[in-house]
């Protein structure tokens, strides 16, 4: 229910920040409304695929955020990995949607995100399991919290959870959310003949990723959860409107240098965990 | 190459025995030494990762299955090193309820792959539209190959994680090659499926899909399906319990089909394709094989990709003093070698 609001907020405050009047923060309900009541277009050479994409991308990130204990929901050994697999999911058919066109944009679209994934899905991965080693269980439930004997696990988690959050959030400076340049593009690459509900759905699964993203982060932070979920939602909004406004996106041959730091981080937390420094 | 069917078999079956063999040989000649599953792991994860990265370039689509088997081989082997090095029963439970998986969506691409009469991925596309019922059960295999939930390869990759993660010494960083592995999995099945089934088609692909081919890639789509609800059919004489697959693929499976038919339901309008509104798409627009996988070629360096008229790729040339100044790779650049740091690199002449 909150993501809309999250990715309208960083709309919001960018437009603040170019001196701007800007939408309301309220501005994504609206616009998913008016997405969901238009027609949607099914260009020709299409297939089931072209749905299955927008439909599995929302389910797979609303199965994710469901295993994240915030809420009270299902919780076993290893939901962390089923987590992230979940998302994979949505990701394998939204890549599929985006060739399924027949555009080379759509193509184009797809063989980027495959490679964000191949370099951020590893270190983000590793970082979290690091600090699963740390807690109990073995399960997002017993995460442990940021404290002074696990300050640096968790310290390297939340950062590579941050670069995690940038590369497959499709946020700056890997992705720009805002361009629709050929050259320059990931996410909207993929999204480009999607319309009407089915955008909408796409949407929504974007903004519920961030939330996801954030939701993991605030399982690492002490303090009562819902509201160091909305803190760190708060400092996302902050933080990806000033980014946005003032840095630029990275060039796409750049982007395993920056995203290196994510595995790096990821090595480091795991190693801390095995040998518990 | 093989004709499909003996493809699918020797993928399938035969490709287990020397699994097998080596999972036996601990009851033949004793507990295996630590040295023996570090072997094993450290081939099985580097043969894994090289094997999705060459397939990845890979343009004949059964030779690029096959590389998708050495990965899913890779895997195993590296379970069994783990298994190996600490035995528990999580690792079995990857290391055979991986191997079923494994036989079954082979054996479905495989014998798939022999209902195309032009195996040339570049030269595909456009199938799903041709022959839906392939491309459904295609799509089922090919889903399960890349190791998403809910399909059984995941089941074994997830037990696979977490006995990586409570291995001994350095063994849970193997949980990152994995994670690497499946990224790239993910990357190669959606360029198989995307190029030979979606979009626009390249060419005249003659196909023989007949009744009887349909009746046994469904009895094996059928068999991954039972599988993968009942993964108990393996792992209960290991005692090895998940998380409750049935129910997630279930509710997948009812909340797909009522989003699917919602969507189908509004109002929708056929166009074609956005073009930028200048001439029409042609099929020559859409990236071919190498150029699907360029992105993620480049960032491996045992690998050459050459490009112009004929696009082709072939391993790094690398000197034995690779370790020293770098492994020659893409664009004539160098790796980092251990010499590389103090001396700077060093270029090298194409070619």
């Amino acid at each position: 229910m909150l993501a809309p609001l999250f990715s309208g907020s960083v709309k919001w405050l960018k437009a603040r920040l170019t001196h701007r009047q800007g939408l309301s923060p309220l501005v994504e309900y609206r616009n998913l409304i008016k997405l969901w009541r238009k027609v949607w277009i099914a260009p020709h050479p299409t297939t089931p695929l072209f749905l299955l994409g927008p439909i599995l991308a929302l389910l797979g990130t609303l199965g994710a955020l469901a295993l994240l204990p915030i809420l009270p929901g299902p919780t076993f050994k290893g939901d962390f990995l089923l987590a992230l697999y979940l998302l994979g999911l949505g990701r394998f058919f939204q890549m599929l949607a985006a060739l399924d066109a027949g555009s080379s944009f759509g193509v184009q679209g797809g063989y980027r995100e495959g490679m964000v994934t191949v370099l951020a899905e590893p270190g983000t991965l590793m970082a979290l399991a690091g600090a699963v080693l740390l807690g109990e269980g073995f399960s997002l439930s017993g995460l442990p919290q940021l404290g002074v004997e696990n300050s640096l696990v968790l310290l390297l988690a939340l950062a590579s959870l941050a670069l995690g959050l940038s590369a497959e959030g499709a946020r700056m400076p890997v992705d720009d959310p805002t361009t629709h340049l050929e050259l320059t593009m990931i996410h909207e690459a993929q999204i480009l003949d999607h319309s009407g509900p089915l955008l909408a759905l796409y949407e929504l699964a974007g903004s519920l990723k961030m939330l996801f993203y954030a939701g993991l982060m605030a399982l690492l932070l002490p303090g009562f959860k819902p509201l160091v979920f909305l803190g760190v939602g708060v400092a996302w909004v902050l933080a990806l409107a000033y980014l946005e406004t003032y840095g630029v996106k990275l060039r796409y041959l750049r982007l395993p240098d920056f995203l290196s730091y994510n595995t790096l981080f990821g090595v480091l937390a795991l190693l801390g965990a095995i040998w518990r420094f | 190459m093989a004709i499909s069917p003996v493809s699918a078999l020797l993928s399938g079956a035969m490709t287990k025995l020397g699994l097998l063999g080596l999972y036996q040989s601990q009851y033949w000649f004793g507990p295996p030494p630590p040295w023996v599953g570090w072997v094993l792991l450290l081939l099985g994860l580097l043969g894994a990762v090289y094997a999705l990265v060459r397939g990845l370039g890979e343009e004949d689509l059964k030779g690029a299955l096959a590389y998708s088997s050495v990965e899913n081989l890779g895997l195993m082997l590296a379970a069994l090193g783990t298994y190996f090095l600490k035995p528990m029963p999580l690792l079995l439970g990857a290391f055979f309820l991986h191997q079923v998986a494994h036989a079954l969506f082979k054996g479905l691409l495989f014998l798939g792959a022999g209902a195309l009469g032009e195996r040339r991925i570049s030269h595909l596309g456009g199938l799903f539209r041709k022959a839906p019922g392939l491309g459904a059960l295609a799509l089922w295999g090919m889903g399960v190959g890349a190791g998403l939930p809910p399909g059984p390869v995941f089941l074994a990759e997830w037990q696979l994680y977490q006995g990586f993660l409570q291995g001994p010494f350095l063994v849970p960083l193997a949980a990152g090659a994995l994670a690497l592995v499946g990224a790239l999995a993910l990357y190669f099945y959606v360029r198989l499926f995307g190029l030979a089934f979606l979009g626009l088609p390249r060419g005249e692909a003659a196909l023989h899909w007949t009744q009887g081919m349909r009746f046994g890639l469904g009895v094996l789509a059928g068999l991954l399906l039972l599988l993968a609800l009942v993964p108990g059919l393996v792992l209960d004489p290991l005692g090895v319990r998940t998380y409750p697959n049935w129910l997630l693929l279930i509710l997948l499976g009812v909340l797909v089909g009522v989003f699917y038919r919602g969507l189908l339901r509004m109002p929708m309008r056929a166009y074609s394709t956005w073009d930028c509104g200048f001439q029409p798409l042609s099929p020559r627009m859409q990236p071919n094989g190498l150029g699907f996988a360029e992105p993620a070629l480049r960032l491996f360096p045992f690998l050459r990709l050459q490009v112009g008229e004929h696009p082709r790729l072939f391993s790094c040339n690398s000197s034995p003093w690779w370790w020293f100044w770098g492994w020659s790779c893409y664009d004539g650049a160098l790796g980092p070698g251990v010499g590389s740091a103090f001396f700077g690199k060093r270029q090298v002449a194409e070619g």
